[in-house]
């Protein structure tokens, strides 16, 4: 069998396991519904277009949450290594807010921005903005010294070492940064949704769950870990697309 | 022509609790367009006072003085440097590195043209579009000499430039900076390890030990020279003698030995 196939075997063999068990009757059914029940729930509601409208309600969110992060914390992040002055007056600033779970803040949040898409979007801000940030400046830390040095016999500008130098040595953990951010704001979608939304996954599952609809909380589980996956697996295409320099990449098994 | 004065350079450097003197009172005057080899012991201050004459370091004491002929400049102008390592961005491809080297020299023909024919001159021809990762060793250091040169410097710092090729590699580059420099001298510090490098090369070889200068050498037979001559044999013969005299005899001599032609 081929080796990228491996990855696959497992996911296949659970579901598999879950099949087996639920036919022989040992799992309870309210509680773990057999997978053809948790297909005909997802195929219901895609008939129904609750599937496409939760799926992009809340894509809509993710994608607007995390691109305003992302590119926030990309620039914060450059700044501050550029400025280690302005690095000592925002530290410990940064630190509290890191350190605090964007849940504890919904509250506030909705009193501050109400029950809108601005107090959602928040969330998710919170939640993905450290990540990318702290893995952006810790690669431009990283930056090799030396090669800035080069730069600098070169009589390169401040811009020119930005562009040449500083980020695309650092492209590759921020792109690590990206993705861990991607997958924290995916998270933090459902907390986010948990606030008076009216569609998004998030508000499914919750909807769901109050029904005790079991089969339609696992369709919820399951799209979204589908398409955070997908998301994932798109990041590390591009990463290895955009770091194809780097003659060895390592992925997060260590594997080369 | 680029002429540089060093004035009393003192750096020293604390580490694990002790002081190193990377330059004690280093004075020289390195003259317009001349090739000024440094020779000296593993460790004795030959990177540190490159670093300083680019500005990468600044002198606790002492000082550094460009000139024109008379007149006083602010700083060196265009410089190549040689790294010790190559230090070619591993994102970039030989070209874009050469590339990037050329983005504020005003060159005269097509910068595609002078990338070209300065890699040809370094024998890497048919390596322009190859990742650093994809060189060997002594390849990555013709890349970085051809960077440095590709730039028409006003001064010229090399470290080692030619100290990870072969033999036969090596002989060619010699030869190849030798007639460089009849067609278009220019202020050069050339750091090496290899006494008949450096006469071969230089029109004066200083002789470093921790930190101060203590000796230099003219070397004044006139180009082309004859690197198996008997003249050079002799120079060779005095900068070795005054090594022997002035550096006392330690484990770090192994590394100047070991490249004995
Ligand atoms: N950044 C630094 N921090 C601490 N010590 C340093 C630093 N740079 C150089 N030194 C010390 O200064 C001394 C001179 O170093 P330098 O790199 O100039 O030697 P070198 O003559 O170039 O040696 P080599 O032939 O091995 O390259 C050494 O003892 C080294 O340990
Ligand atoms: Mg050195």
């Amino acid at each position: 069998m081929r080796r990228h196939m491996l990855p696959f075997v497992l996911p296949v063999v659970l579901v598999a396991a879950w099949a087996l068990a639920s036919a022989a009757g040992k799992l309870n059914p309210y509680l773990m519904p057999p997978p053809w029940e948790v297909w005909d729930a997802g195929v219901d509601l895609a008939r129904r277009g609750l599937l496409t409208k939760h799926i992009q309600a809340s894509l809509i969110r993710v994608f607007v949450g995390f691109s305003v992060t992302a590119v926030c914390a990309c620039v914060l992040a450059l700044i501050v290594h550029l400025s280690p002055l302005l690095h000592d007056t925002l530290r410990h600033v940064l630190t509290v807010l890191r350190v605090v779970p964007p849940l504890a803040a919904i509250p506030l949040l909705i009193l501050w921005f109400g029950i809108d898409e601005a107090s959602k979007l928040a969330v998710i801000m919170l939640a993905s903005f450290f990540p990318v940030y702290m893995n952006v400046l810790t690669a431009l830390r990283q930056t090799d010294r030396r090669f800035v040095e080069m730069g600098q016999t070169l009589g390169l500008t401040t811009g020119e070492k930005i562009a040449h130098i500083f980020v695309p040595g650092a492209l590759p953990g921020v792109i690590t940064g990206l993705r861990l951010g991607f997958g924290y704001s995916w998270r933090a979608l459902i907390g986010a949704e948990l606030i008076a939304a009216s569609a998004g996954l998030g508000y499914m599952i919750t909807e769901a769950g109050e029904m005790a609809r079991t089969d339609r909380v696992l369709v919820g589980i399951l799209i979204i870990a589908v398409l955070g996956a997908a998301f994932d697996a798109l990041f590390t295409a591009l990463a290895r697309r955009w770091t194809a320099w780097q003659a060895l990449t390592v992925d997060d098994h260590g594997r080369v | 022509m680029l002429r540089i004065v060093l004035e009393n350079l003192k750096k020293t450097y604390v580490t694990g609790g002790e002081t190193i003197r990377a330059l004690n009172d280093v004075s020289l005057n390195v003259r317009p367009g001349e090739l000024l080899a440094i020779v000296g012991y593993s460790g004795c201050g030959k990177t540190t006072l490159l670093r300083h004459v680019a500005g990468l370091d600044r002198p606790d004491s002492g000082a550094l003085r460009f000139f024109d002929g008379e007149t006083p400049l602010n700083g060196p102008g265009r410089i190549g440097y040689v790294f010790q390592e190559p230090r070619l961005l591993p994102w970039k491809t030989v070209y874009r590195n050469l590339e990037l080297a050329l983005r504020h020299v005003d060159v005269s023909a097509a910068p595609d043209r002078i990338i070209h024919s300065v890699l040809a001159l370094v024998g890497l021809a048919a390596f322009a579009d190859a990742y650093p990762a994809e060189l060997s060793g002594g390849m990555a250091q013709r890349a970085s000499l051809a960077r440095a040169l590709c730039r028409d410097p006003d001064l010229l710092l090399m470290d080692e430039p030619l100290g990870a090729l072969d033999a036969l590699t090596r002989t060619h580059l010699q030869m190849e900076i030798a007639a460089i420099r009849q067609v278009r001298p220019v202020t050069t510090l050339f750091v090496t390890h290899d006494v008949s490098e450096a006469v071969y090369l230089a029109d004066r070889v200083v002789v470093m030990d921790r930190g101060g200068i203590v000796h230099v050498e003219d070397v004044t037979l006139p180009y082309p020279r004859d690197p198996a001559g008997v003249e050079l044999a002799e120079v060779k013969a005095r900068v070795l003698d005054t090594i022997m005299r002035e550096c006392p005899l330690t484990l770090a001599s192994i590394r100047l030995f070991a490249n004995p032609s």
